[in-house]
């Protein structure tokens, strides 16, 4: 990874904070993309038969339920960056950004479980 | 990130912070209740935008979620383009998609207090789909006699009729079930009538 000027030389390991923006950024823009298909799946609901059968195919599959844990891992990553990252411009020392995304990261974790063991279970 | 202005960008985390507790109770209400769970079926979605304290939550959670996320993309739209023409594309496609997709969770949401205002009858002889009233209307001008003809594995819902037509409905023997919900008085009739159901 090159930082700085272009054409310096200085090479760095990516740290903490390149990797918190990275996963602020990709999980945001997925999430973004994902309102369109939750809405055109809502659209069924003037068809209950329709709509029950799609629903259908998220219950009985366990891949689904997967990504439905996906889908809360990525909300969780986006929204404890955000905190982080609003923290940080609110006043909070720089020299704790890393402190407070292995914060971030345990509590996205825990949550993760909890929340991923509710929605997998049959 | 630049020329987004004060408003946008303040605006911007205060959707962040509706967010936290609009997603919060999403997800305890719909996806943490088990995947097999009945919170997000049909039946329980309609019965809780029969509400209108709900009704007023997801207008709000799917205003603050398009602002959020649309006014997102822009920012990083506005760090990685630099030109200007591009960028004023960019962001009439971002406003237009979101506008498009709030029209959308609008009409849903519409759509539903209008089926929940009229519910819908279905009948599986003909596969004729429409509101009570439409019925009414087609049973009036004699285009529509749903039982007549039913097969006995289908079922009809909904079924609006007079007395009389439903009289000689819950008696014929191609009906085999019979469910009712309204008066004890209808309801012991019908029981009266359809004692073999």
């Amino acid at each position: 990874m090159r930082y700085g000027q272009k054409g310096a030389q200085v090479r760095r390991r990516p740290g903490t904070g390149f990797l918190a923006f990275i996963l602020h950024r990709g999980s945001g823009i997925i999430l973004a993309f994902f309102i369109l298909p939750h809405l055109y799946m809502l659209y069924f609901l003037k068809d209950p038969a329709r709509y029950e059968a799609i629903r259908g195919v998220f219950i009985n599959r366990m891949a689904v339920r997967l990504a439905g844990a996906g889908l809360l891992a990525l909300v969780l990553a986006h929204g404890l960056n955000g905190a982080r990252v609003m923290l940080l411009e609110a006043g909070a020392p720089s020299r704790l950004q890393k402190a407070l995304f292995v914060t971030a990261l345990i509590i996205g974790l825990l949550l993760l479980a909890a929340g991923a063991r509710l929605m997998i279970a049959a | 990130m630049r020329n987004l202005g004060a408003t946008g960008f303040f605006l911007e985390r205060a959707s962040a912070i509706l967010l936290v507790f609009l997603l919060a109770a999403h997800f305890i209400v719909i996806h943490f209740q088990g995947a097999g769970e009945d919170a997000w079926s049909h039946g329980a979605i309609f019965l809780r935008l029969s509400s209108p304290l709900w009704l007023v939550f997801y207008i709000i959670f799917l205003s603050v979620l398009l602002y959020h996320g649309f006014y997102g993309l822009w920012g990083i739209a506005v760090e990685y383009v630099r030109r200007v023409s591009l960028l004023a594309a960019i962001r009439a496609c971002l406003v237009a998609v979101s506008l498009a997709l709030w029209a959308s969770g609008i009409f849903i949401l519409a759509n539903s207090q209008m089926l929940l205002a009229n519910p819908p009858a279905l009948c599986y002889k003909c596969h004729a789909r429409g509101s009570i009233p439409s019925y009414r209307a087609m049973r009036f001008f004699g285009l529509h006699r749903p039982w007549q003809g039913a097969q006995t594995e289908r079922a009809l819902e909904n079924f609006p009729a007079s007395g009389k037509d439903v009289e000689s409905a819950v008696t014929d023997p191609r009906l085999k079930v019979l469910s009712f919900t309204g008066s004890a008085t209808v309801g012991w009739g019908l029981k009266r009538l359809a004692c073999d159901k």
